[in-house]
C-alpha cells in the first residue's frame, strides 16, 4: 500500500474486509454471545457478504430503552435465486422457514430474491442451514460482491426465457465468492461439494469497492429494470432464437440527500456480444470495477461513478482488453413496459402461467387475506416452477393444462386478488421494506404505500385514468431499493410522514425522473398530484405516458443523464 | 502478717496469695505494694467495679440463651429484643443463631428461649435445619435440667402454620427439657404479641431463678422498657409506622410480546433520613385492595359499600375498610374456621375435613370464592370480624443506597392468573402497577435480611444465581460493589423464559460488564430452545470454573423461587463439588453444608 501520507485513507470498510480473513471476522464469537441479540460492529459489515443484515425493530426502540432492554435486534436474510426461478420444493422449504424462524412473512424483492425478516440471532444458523438444504443459498446476496443475477420473468413471451435464465445462473455461479467462510460458519464447515482452497481468484481479499448488480432483460419487457444495474444484458432474439446481448453499464439508483456528487444513473448501452461471450464480458466488467472503483469514498464507489470519472471510451477499451473480445455495434431492441403481466396466459411452449399480484412484495396472511397460505397450498400440487419478478410479484409458471383447474381452484378458494380489478397504478407499484426494520429508512414505504394509492386511485377514477398505466414507486430513503428514480411517480422518504416527489421518468425504464416538490405530507402529495393528473387526463396525447407528458408540459425538465439529475 | 481477703479472691487465690505474702520481708512487701499500686494506676481508665456488684456477676447471675433461626431479620430482631429484656432482668444473656450453633451446647443450656420461623410447607428455615434434624435424630441427648420456651414465627396463610416452632416445643419436652411457658405461634402481625410474650416469659424465667439465687434478687429491675420508646430510635419506620414514599419512576421491564409482566419501581426515600437499608434487605409494602376486588366482594356478600361499621370505636364505611384494612385476595385456615362459625355449611365442613382438597382450595381461593362457593348472608360487622388484617408484602430491594442515595428500587412480578372461572390478580403487584405516578405514595418499611449480605471484604468473589425477579438483590449487590474502591470478581447467572422480552435489566448488565463491576454473566432462557434450559444447567456447563471460584473463597447466593429453582441449584452445587472436587456425595454435601454454616452460601428464597 502507498505509504505517502497525502494519499487519502481507504474507507474503514476496506480495512474491515482486509482484516476479515476472507469474510470470517469474529462472526462465530458474535453468534455465540448469549447476552445480546446483536453481533459486533465489524461483523455486521461482514455478514452482509453472507446474505444477512442486522436490523432492529425501530417501532419499539424507545419503549425498550425505557424497559432497560437492548433494541430488538433481528436479521434480514436474503436468499439468492438466480433468474428468480424456484421449484415448488424450494418454495415450501422457504415458506416453512419463514413460519418457524422469521416473522411469518416472505418478502419478494425487487431483485427476484426472497427475503426473511425478523430472524433472531439464535435462529440464524438454523435458518441458513435450512436455506442451503433447499439448494438455494444466501452467499453474496448482499455485500461488496456481485448480487443476485436478475432475468426477465416472462416465460409466456419468449421461448428463449429458459436459455436466458440459464445464462443468469452461469454468470451467478462464476462470480460467486469462493471463500470457505460461508460453509464454515453457517454449515458447520461441511462443504456441499468438494473442499476448495481459501482464496478469491476473482475478488481478492478486498472484494469489490461496493455492491455490484447484474440483470438481464428480454425485450419488450424491462421488468428487471436492466438499466438500473451496474451491468446489464439485453437479450437479442432473432427468429425466435437467442443470438446474443446488448451490453449496458453504469446504472444505479442510490444517492445521498444533500450530496450532489452522488446521483442515480441510467446505464449506457455500449455494444453487442454474442451469447457465448456473456460470462467473459461479465467478468471483465467486474474486474474493471474491482481495479478502478473508488475505495476511499464508499458513496462514490459504484461503477456508475467509475465510468463517469474515467469515461466510456477508456471503459470500452479496458473491457475489450480484459475479455479479449471486441464489442460489436448495438442491435436494435424496444422496451414497452417495466411492469408485469398478471393472471393467466399461455406461453409459446404451450404451458400456462399465472401472474400473482403481491402488493409491496409482502407475502403474508393478514386481515383474512391468506395469500401466503394460498401459495403454499399451490406449491404442494404445482409441478412447474415459481418465478419471482423484478416488480415484487410471482408467476406460477409452467402449469400443464390438466393441472390448471387444480391451481385455479386454489386461487378461487383463497380469493387471491385478481389484478384486473386493481387500478393500473397499483398494478405498477413498488415499495421497499423501509420501517420498522430497515435502518436506512427515514419514512414508511411498504406499510404506507397501499393506503396512499387508495387515495390517488380516487383522483384517477374521477378523471378516468384508472386503467391508464402509470408507475409509482415509494422508498423510505434515497438508496433506491425500490428503484424510485425510474418511476413516473417517485416518492422518496425524507422524514417521518414527509416525501420528496419525483416526476418525469419514462414508462420503460430508460429515463430518470426529477425532483418536482420536496418534503410533502400526504395531503401535500395529493394536492401536488391532482392538478397534474387532471391536466394529464384532459390533455394527454394518444399513447402518451404520464412521465413523458409532464416533460412536454414542462412540469419538470427531462433528466438526460445521471449527472444532470440534480439540476 | 495476714489479711482478710475472703470474699474478694477465690479460695485458691487466697491460698497462693497468703503463701506469697508470708514469704516476703518488709522491704519486699513495700516494693510489692508499690508495684501493685502501679498496676492499678495503669488500669485507671477502666472503672473499678464496686465489690457488691461483682458478687452476682461472678457466680450468681443466671444465664439465659436466646437461640434464634429465621430466614428474614424478624427472628434476629426479636432475639435482640429478648436480650434487652433479659439483660434488664439481670440475666447474663447469650444471643445465638441456630446457624453454626453446636448441637451439643444444648445440654449445657440452663434457660433457653427458642425463636424459630417456619418456611414453605412446614419446613425449618435453612438456618435451623441442622438443629432441627439433631433434636429429632438418634444422636439427640437427654436435656434434663434445661428450662425452655419456644416462640414460633409464621404465616397463617400457610397450612403448616408455625410447624417448626411446634416441633421444637414438643421435641424439647420429649428430650426431657422443662417447658416454662406455653408455646406461642406468632403470625405475620407478630410485634405486639411477641413482645408481650417475651416479657411474660422472661419474668417467669426470672422468678424461677430468684428461688435459687436470693443474693441476686435485688439486682432484678422490674421496670420494663416502655413499648416503642427505644425501638422508635432503632427502627424508625415499621409496619405500624410506614414511610410514605413517592414514586419517581415506574417501568414495565418485559418487552412487547411477553405474556407476563415485571414492574420496576423507583421510590423516593429522600425525606426519610432514618430509613436505611443494605443490599439484600427487603421492603415491606402495605398495599390496598383493588376497587374491582372490593366491588366483587360487595357483590357476592350482597352488602353495600356505604354500610357504616365500627372498628375500635372508629366508624368507617365498609368500602373503605375493605379497600385498605383487610385481606381479600387470600383466605386462610382461620378465616374459613370463623366463616364456619358464622355460617355452618356442611359442604364447606366436608372440604375442611379433606386436608388435601382444602389445601388446594386455599392455594388460590379468595373471599369472593368463599362466598360464591359456599354462600351465606352476613352482616357487614360479621364480615369484618371474619377477615384478617391486610398484610404487608415483602420485596427484595433492587437498588443500592450507595448508588442511589435517597431512592429505593423494587422489582415486582405481576401476579395474574385464571382460577375458579375468574381472572385473579395479586394484591400488591396490582396495587403497585396501578399506582398513580403523579400523586401516588407507597407505604413502606425496611425488613432487614441479615442472612443475605455481600461479603464484608469487597475483594471476595461472589457468584449470584437468580431466576425471574430473583435478580433484584443482585442489581443492588452489583451497584454496591461498583461504588467500591476495588471490588473483586462477580458472576451472575440469570434465568427467565425469553431472551428478547424477559431479560430483566439487560442494558444495565451490559454496562456493568463494560465497566467491570460485573465480571461474568451467564443466562438461561427456558422457552427459547427446543429443550428447556435453566440456570442450574448453565452452572453445570461452567462446573470447573464455578468450583475454582468456590475454592478461592467465593460467596454463593441463590435468590428466587424455592420450588422451581433454589433446590435444583443447591443440588447442582453439590454435584459440581462432587465432580470437580473429586469428593463422595456425602463429602460434597458436607462441603456445601460448610459453605452454609460459614455464611458463604446464602439464600433468599420464597
Amino acid at each position: 500500500m502507498d505509504k505517502n501520507i497525502n494519499t487519502p485513507k481507504p474507507s474503514s470498510f476496506e480495512v474491515v474486509k482486509e482484516n476479515s480473513n476472507y469474510l470470517r471476522g469474529t462472526i462465530e464469537e458474535s453468534l455465540k454471545d448469549p447476552l445480546t441479540g446483536a453481533i459486533r460492529a465489524d461483523d455486521q459489515l461482514l455478514i452482509k457478504f453472507h446474505g444477512t443484515y442486522q436490523q432492529q425493530d425501530r417501532d419499539v426502540d424507545d419503549e425498550r430503552r425505557h424497559q432497560k432492554l437492548e433494541p430488538l435486534y433481528s436479521f434480514l436474510i436474503r436468499v439468492r435465486v438466480p433468474g428468480g426461478v424456484a421449484t415448488p420444493q424450494q418454495w415450501l422449504a422457504l415458506d416453512g422457514l419463514s413460519e418457524k424462524y422469521a416473522d411469518h412473512t416472505l418478502k419478494l424483492t425487487t431483485r427476484q430474491a426472497f427475503q426473511f425478516h425478523g430472524v433472531l440471532k439464535r435462529h440464524l444458523k438454523t435458518t441458513m442451514k435450512g436455506i442451503n438444504k433447499s439448494l438455494l443459498d444466501t452467499i453474496a446476496a448482499c455485500g461488496d460482491v456481485n448480487r443476485n443475477v436478475m432475468c426477465s420473468a416472462n416465460p409466456f413471451e419468449s421461448l428463449v426465457h429458459a436459455e436466458v435464465a440459464e445464462d443468469a445462473k452461469r454468470i451467478s455461479a462464476h462470480l460467486t465468492p469462493q471463500t470457505n467462510a460461508y460453509h464454515e460458519i453457517w454449515l458447520d464447515g461441511k462443504l456441499i461439494e468438494g473442499g476448495e482452497k481459501d482464496e478469491e481468484p476473482l475478488y481478492g481479499k478486498h472484494y469489490l469497492p461496493r455492491k455490484f448488480k447484474i440483470a438481464i432483460a428480454i425485450p419488450p419487457r424491462n421488468d428487471t429494470d436492466v438499466l438500473s444495474n451496474d451491468l446489464g444484458f439485453i437479450a437479442i432474439v432473432d427468429n425466435e432464437k437467442l443470438t446474443g446481448y446488448n451490453l449496458s453499464v453504469g446504472g444505479g439508483m442510490a444517492f445521498t440527500f444533500g450530496n450532489n456528487a452522488t446521483y442515480p444513473r441510467v446505464a449506457d448501452v455500449v455494444g453487442y456480444l454474442p451469447k457465448e461471450k456473456i460470462v467473459e464480458v461479465a467478468e471483465a466488467v467486474l474486474i474493471f470495477q474491482r481495479d478502478n472503483g473508488n475505495r476511499f469514498e464508499r458513496k462514490n464507489a459504484r461503477l456508475k461513478y467509475t465510468i463517469d470519472r474515467l469515461g466510456l471510451d477508456f471503459f470500452r477499451s479496458e473491457i475489450e482488453r480484459l475479455s479479449g473480445f471486441k464489442l460489436q455495434p448495438i442491435k436494435s431492441y424496444k422496451f414497452e413496459t417495466l411492469g408485469d403481466k398478471y393472471g393467466w396466459s399461455q406461453g409459446e411452449d404451450g404451458f400456462y402461467h399465472y401472474g400473482v399480484f403481491v402488493e409491496g412484495g409482502k407475502l403474508a396472511d393478514r386481515n383474512g387475506y391468506l395469500a401466503k397460505t394460498a401459495l403454499r397450498e399451490i406449491a404442494h400440487i404445482h409441478q412447474g416452477t415459481f418465478i419471482l419478478t423484478g416488480n415484487q410479484n410471482v408467476i406460477i409458471a409452467q402449469v400443464a393444462e390438466k393441472q390448471k383447474p387444480l391451481v385455479e381452484a386454489l386461487l378461487k378458494k383463497y380469493k387471491l386478488i385478481d389484478a384486473d380489478t386493481l387500478s393500473s397504478l397499483r398494478q405498477n407499484s413498488i415499495a421497499c421494506a423501509a420501517l420498522p426494520l430497515c435502518g436506512l429508512a427515514f419514512a414508511e414505504a411498504e406499510r404506507y404505500l397501499p393506503s396512499l394509492i387508495d387515495k390517488i386511485d380516487n383522483i384517477l377514477e374521477a378523471n378516468g385514468l384508472s386503467k391508464t398505466p402509470i408507475s409509482i414507486r415509494m422508498t423510505g430513503c434515497p438508496n433506491g431499493c425500490g428503484r424510485p428514480f425510474l418511476s413516473e411517480i417517485g416518492l422518496v422518504g425524507k422524514a417521518p410522514g414527509k416525501y420528496n416527489l419525483y416526476l418525469g421518468a419514462s414508462f420503460t425504464g430508460d429515463r430518470l425522473n426529477k425532483l418536482y416538490k420536496e418534503m410533502l405530507s400526504e395531503q401535500d402529495i395529493l394536492s401536488a398530484l391532482t392538478p397534474v393528473l387532471v391536466d394529464f387526463a384532459q390533455h394527454k396525447q394518444e399513447e402518451e405516458h404520464f412521465g413523458d407528458f409532464v416533460i412536454r408540459k414542462d412540469y419538470v425538465k427531462a433528466t438526460t443523464a445521471g449527472l444532470n439529475f440534480h439540476s | 502478717m495476714s489479711i482478710s481477703i475472703s470474699g474478694i479472691l477465690s479460695p485458691e487465690q487466697t491460698e497462693s496469695f497468703s503463701k506469697f505474702t508470708e514469704s516476703l520481708n518488709r522491704d519486699q512487701l513495700l516494693w510489692a505494694s508499690g508495684y501493685l499500686a502501679g498496676l492499678l494506676g495503669q488500669q485507671t481508665n477502666q472503672p473499678v467495679p464496686e465489690i457488691e456488684e461483682l458478687v452476682p456477676a461472678v457466680d450468681a447471675q443466671p444465664g439465659l440463651t436466646i437461640l434464634y433461626g429465621s430466614r428474614t431479620g424478624n427472628g434476629e430482631a426479636l432475639a435482640k429484643k429478648a436480650q434487652e429484656i433479659g439483660t434488664s432482668q439481670g440475666f447474663k444473656v447469650t444471643l445465638k443463631s441456630m446457624n453454626g450453633y453446636k448441637t451439643k451446647e444444648l445440654l449445657t443450656e440452663k434457660n433457653l428461649i427458642v425463636i424459630v420461623s417456619t418456611h414453605g410447607e412446614g419446613e425449618p428455615p435453612f438456618q435451623a435445619k441442622a438443629l432441627h434434624e439433631y433434636i429429632f435424630g438418634k444422636r439427640a441427648t437427654k436435656l434434663e435440667g434445661v428450662k425452655y420456651a419456644v416462640l414460633g414465627l409464621g404465616d397463617s396463610t400457610y397450612f403448616q402454620f408455625c410447624k417448626t416452632g411446634k416441633d421444637f416445643n414438643e421435641q424439647l419436652e420429649q428430650l426431657g427439657a422443662t417447658r416454662q411457658v406455653p408455646f406461642i405461634a406468632c403470625d405475620i402481625d407478630f410485634e405486639d404479641q411477641a413482645e408481650q410474650w417475651l416479657n411474660d416469659t422472661i419474668q417467669t424465667f426470672a422468678s424461677e431463678n430468684v428461688v435459687s439465687s436470693t443474693k441476686a434478687t435485688r439486682q432484678f429491675r422490674m421496670d420494663l422498657p416502655k413499648q416503642g420508646e427505644k425501638k422508635e430510635n432503632v427502627i424508625p419506620y415499621s409496619k405500624k409506622n410506614p414511610f410514605m414514599a413517592s414514586v419517581l419512576e415506574k417501568v414495565s421491564l418485559h418487552g412487547k410480546g411477553s405474556t407476563r409482566q415485571t414492574l420496576h419501581l423507583e421510590l423516593s426515600t429522600e425525606d426519610a433520613k432514618e430509613l436505611t437499608y443494605e443490599p439484600g434487605d427487603a421492603a415491606g409494602i402495605i398495599p390496598l385492595n383493588s376497587v374491582e376486588l372490593v366491588n366483587e366482594v360487595l357483590r357476592v356478600t350482597g352488602l353495600s359499600g356505604d354500610d357504616v361499621i365500627e372498628i375500635k370505636e372508629i366508624k368507617s364505611t365498609l368500602f373503605e375498610v375493605l379497600h385498605s384494612d383487610f385481606e381479600l385476595s387470600k383466605i386462610t385456615v382461620d378465616v374459613v374456621g370463623r366463616y364456619l362459625v358464622f355460617s355452618p355449611n356442611e359442604q364447606l365442613q366436608q372440604l375442611v375435613d379433606n386436608t388435601d382438597a382444602f389445601k388446594e382450595y386455599l392455594k388460590s381461593g379468595d373471599i369472593v370464592d368463599l362466598f360464591q362457593d359456599y354462600p351465606s348472608k352476613l352482616t357487614a360487622q360479621d364480615l369484618i370480624q371474619l377477615l384478617r388484617p391486610l398484610q404487608a408484602r415483602f420485596y427484595s430491594i433492587s437498588s443500592s443506597p450507595k448508588a442511589y442515595p435517597g431512592e429505593l428500587h423494587l422489582t415486582v412480578g405481576l401476579v395474574e392468573f385464571e382460577d375458579n372461572g375468574r381472572h385473579k390478580r395479586g394484591t400488591c403487584s396490582t396495587y403497585l402497577s396501578e399506582i398513580d405516578m403523579e400523586n401516588g405514595n407507597v407505604k413502606l418499611f425496611i425488613e432487614s435480611n441479615p442472612g443475605f449480605r455481600l461479603p464484608e471484604n469487597e475483594q471476595t468473589p461472589i457468584i449470584m444465581v437468580g431466576a425471574g425477579t430473583g435478580i433484584a438483590p443482585y442489581r443492588a449487590f452489583v451497584q454496591h460493589r461498583e461504588q467500591g474502591e476495588n471490588p473483586g470478581k462477580s458472576w451472575l447467572f440469570f434465568g427467565n423464559r425469553n431472551f428478547e422480552t424477559e431479560f430483566l435489566y439487560q442494558t444495565e448488565w451490559h454496562d456493568f460488564l463494560k465497566t467491570g463491576a460485573l465480571t461474568n454473566m451467564d443466562v438461561a432462557f427456558s422457552r427459547d430452545g427446543e429443550k428447556k434450559i435453566y440456570v442450574q444447567d448453565r452452572l453445570l456447563e461452567k462446573a470447573s470454573e464455578v468450583f475454582q471460584w468456590l475454592e478461592d473463597g467465593a460467596h454463593f447466593y441463590i435468590c428466587g423461587d424455592m420450588k422451581s429453582m433454589a433446590r435444583q441449584v443447591q443440588d447442582t452445587l453439590v454435584s459440581i463439588v462432587e465432580s470437580q472436587g473429586g469428593l463422595s456425595k456425602e463429602n460434597a454435601q458436607e462441603y456445601v453444608g460448610r459453605l452454609q454454616t460459614e455464611n458463604k452460601l446464602q439464600m433468599d428464597v420464597y
